[in-house]
């Protein structure tokens, strides 16, 4: 019976989207283009005055006060998703541009973080 | 400037100081044998409440008064909330969240400890001990990291108002439930604990606590589906599950709270599997005081933000010492709590039972692992990792799966032991009708393998609960009576067993709700005014929209007509409003629900020309979700609005009860 959950587990472990690096835009950018086709997880903050919408491609910055990184994406973004909104953009990195395949934005629930 | 709220802090304090003292006196009265003494403890718990009704009040007084001189009044409310949504703001924020927490867990154990002292019971010196540490813990952190009643030096005109996602009817209830949840399995774990500590190892922990269990585990149950029908008919992003950690929280407790409320039936019939009902009691307790201390430590990275207060270091010394408290019991009464029969044939009840636990523990363990993993990977590796939805998809369908399966087949093998003949003849039925639909299924082309298992198992425990129903009623129809006379009979002689049935078949239909999810549908477009998009039979026009505002929100509403087949079906009327307090754009979604789909469309962005971003889903079969939690709030009415007797055990019972705690 462990046997077979722990096969599971494995087996879940290793499938697509299952686990991914989770970053913030300076250990992105440290980490550089060396598993470009990596799936990562990239939090920060949306720079203001940095979002720019072209039909339904959304392209803005995310920073975590010292790096910023580019980021677009052509999926839609949640309600939360604002100036100087924390976000989770998951998706891939080229080294220039973060293409993101979804765009989270921490929705302020319940316990407000401290501005 | 004084007020009502002043009487808060003050009322915290004492109340601390009666829990410790509370607990003091029902510890030594438990331990000499002194039941004044405990007596005494009882009143203090019952003090201990009083005291902290009164805090709440209190806090209460400030936000509806709007005081904003207190901190937290002028954190999460404003001139403009509605008075209802001023109740919301008592658990909006951390403190008071903490503060309504402590009032359950003070109101519960005061109820629990009174009725337990009365019917005479004999733990209820540990059992009040146990609680009054537990209530002293949050009350000293209501005291010290989390007072709710810090004041603010200068006193701003207005607050920053609650959160609009949280004014939704669905948000006043969902929280609390949750809570309620949470803090009513201390009931039963105090018991067990009790139990434990006093040496008093039958059935009286269980089956004096059994009503608190249930309605712990209804409130839970009941509040996680609001949660997610919170999620689908708010966030506006077509879902209702995402496996995010605040989820996972309050899904694993439930898990293993499911399969105490199953296992503990074979220590009742059979005296079998006593160390394993203390322990999956004492996990149930630890994972939903362990599911507070994640949603609060910023250990996790989560879609939900919490505060990342000071209170998350204060968790781990309180779940280390409950759990090694635990633990180090049952070990030191290992020897009494041997089972008293052993498994005599692998196809009984009993195995049946042990496969259902298996799987539950299963399906937590893997569940805690991929919410856990990012840390343990962080901590040995320094790479942070982030575990998605496939993760667990993967680990919880094929358990979820099986334990479908066992709804079915459960109830149709006798205790004990069974032949394989007589157990074919009787699953005859419901395997026809599970092949039957696996083969229509194929036959009109559904091509998700997932999905027809999911549908084949469903059909296969739907026809094995309606064979129960039958075979039950039979006996009265038997005697004249009405089909519907003869079921109601049925169910109202035995009440635990069949509403547990009636539960049961409410978790099929929100199985079906789950495998719809397969066939899901989605586009995203910009559309401008007069612009149509189709999706699945639907095309949708924007037709018009329409600009309000209000003092709370600016509203933006989009008119979408919806055809289908070139005939008229319906108007939508999505919304996307910005509130103005927060500058926060919030989107009401338009949804045309049926048994058979749901269409969801939602505006996600507006642009000054009118033009909208729009996105449309077709959801099949999610109606059931909400149906079948229905179905599950019914069967839980007839469980617990019923006795709850001690179920007559198979074998000879090797004790007898103690006077006065048979119903529970």
């Amino acid at each position: 019976m462990v046997v077979i959950l722990i096969g599971l587990v494995v087996w879940a472990t290793t499938r697509q989207g299952s686990i991914s690096f989770y970053m913030t835009p300076t250990e992105l950018l440290a980490a550089g283009d060396a598993q470009p086709s990596d799936s990562y997880r990239v939090n920060g903050e949306v720079v203001p005055g940095s979002i720019s919408k072209d039909g339904l491609s959304t392209s803005f910055t995310i920073s975590d006060g010292t790096t910023e990184i580019d980021v677009v994406t052509d999926r839609p973004l949640p309600d939360t998703f604002m100036e100087r909104s924390d976000v989770v953009a998951r998706g891939n990195y080229d080294g220039a541009v973060f293409t993101a395949d979804e765009v989270l934005a921490k929705c302020p629930s319940k316990f407000k973080a401290k501005a | 400037m004084t007020s009502a709220a002043e009487l808060g802090r003050p009322a915290l304090i004492a109340a601390l100081a009666f829990a410790s003292g509370g607990g003091v006196l029902c510890a030594v009265g438990a331990m000499r044998g002194r039941s004044d003494l405990t007596r005494a403890g009882v009143r203090a718990l019952v003090a201990t409440f009083a005291l902290t009704s009164l805090a709440t009040a209190g806090l209460l007084y400030a936000l509806l008064t709007r005081d904003f001189s207190f901190e937290y009044v002028s954190a999460y409310s404003s001139r403009s909330l509605p008075v209802g949504y001023t109740f919301s703001a008592l658990w909006g924020g951390m403190e008071g969240s903490l503060l309504f927490w402590t009032l359950l867990l003070t109101g519960f154990a005061a109820f629990a400890v009174r009725g337990a002292d009365r019917r005479g019971s004999r733990l209820v010196g540990w059992a009040g001990a146990v609680l009054a540490a537990a209530i002293a813990f949050f009350l000293l952190l209501l005291v010290i990291p989390a007072d709710p009643f810090t004041r603010l030096a200068q006193i701003p005109a207005d607050g920053r108002g609650l959160n609009p996602l949280l004014q939704s009817p669905g948000m006043m209830i969902h929280p609390p439930l949750l809570y309620t949840g949470f803090v009513g399995f201390s009931i039963p774990f105090a018991f067990a604990m009790a139990a434990l500590l006093s040496g008093r190892l039958d059935e009286a922990w269980f089956t004096s606590t059994r009503r608190w269990a249930l309605f712990a585990w209804s409130a839970l149950s009941v509040g996680i589906v609001l949660g997610g029908a919170w999620a689908y008919t708010e966030l506006g992003w077509g879902g209702y599950w995402a496996w995010d950690p605040v989820e996972n929280a309050s899904f694993l407790p439930w898990l293993t709270a499911t399969a105490y409320l199953h296992s503990v039936v074979i220590q009742e019939k059979r005296r079998m599997f006593k160390v394993w009902n203390i322990s999956l009691i004492l996990m149930t307790y630890a994972l939903a005081i362990f599911g507070t201390f994640l949603t609060r430590s910023g250990l996790l990275s989560s879609i939900h933000t919490f505060t990342e207060g000071p209170i998350g270091k204060w968790f781990l010394p309180f779940i280390g010492l409950m759990l090694i408290g635990g633990l180090a019991l049952i070990a030191l009464r290992y020897d009494s709590l041997r089972s008293d029969n052993q498994l005599d044939s692998m196809l009984s009840r009993e195995s049946a039972f042990l496969a259902n636990n298996v799987l539950f523990l299963a399906a937590a363990v893997a569940i805690l692992w991929g919410t856990i993993y990012p840390v343990i990977a962080e901590l040995f590796t320094g790479v942070r990792l982030s575990v998605g939805p496939p993760f667990f998809n993967t680990v919880f369908v094929p358990t979820g799966l099986a334990l479908i399966l066992l709804t079915g087949l459960g109830p149709l093998i006798s205790w004990r032991r069974m032949s394989k003949g007589a157990l074919l003849r009787i699953v005859r039925g419901p395997l026809i009708a599970g092949s039957v639909t696996i083969f229509v299924l194929a036959v009109v082309g559904v091509r998700s393998l997932g999905a027809m298992v999911a549908f084949g198992l469903c059909a296969f425990s739907f026809a094995a609960i309606g064979a129960e129903f039958a075979r039950g009623s039979g006996v009265y129809r038997r005697r004249g009576m009405g089909t519907l006379q003869a079921l109601n009979e049925t169910v109202a002689r035995n009440r635990r067993r069949y509403g547990g049935y009636v539960i049961h078949l409410g978790v099929l239909l929100i199985v079906i709700g789950f495998a719809g999810a397969a066939f899901n549908k989605e586009v995203a477009r910009p559309l401008q005014l007069g612009d149509s998009i189709n999706i699945g039979a639907y095309t949708m026009t924007y037709a018009n929209f329409r600009q309000d505002s209000t003092p709370e929100k600016e509203i933006f509403e989009a008119e979408i007509e919806v055809t289908r087949g070139g005939s008229y079906l319906t108007t939508l009327y999505p919304q996307r409003n910005v509130h103005i307090a927060q500058g926060q754009p919030q989107s009401e979604v338009g949804i045309r629900t049926t048994p058979v789909e749901d269409l969801y469309v939602v505006v996600s962005s507006v642009d000054p020309d009118g033009t909208i971003g729009f996105r449309a889903f077709v959801n099949p079969l999610t109606w059931w979700i909400w149906a079948g939690a229905v179905v599950m709030v019914l069967g839980m009415w007839v469980v617990l609005s019923g006795d709850l007797p001690v179920a007559v055990p198979v074998s000879k019972p090797a004790r007898s009860f103690e006077p006065g705690v048979v119903k529970a």
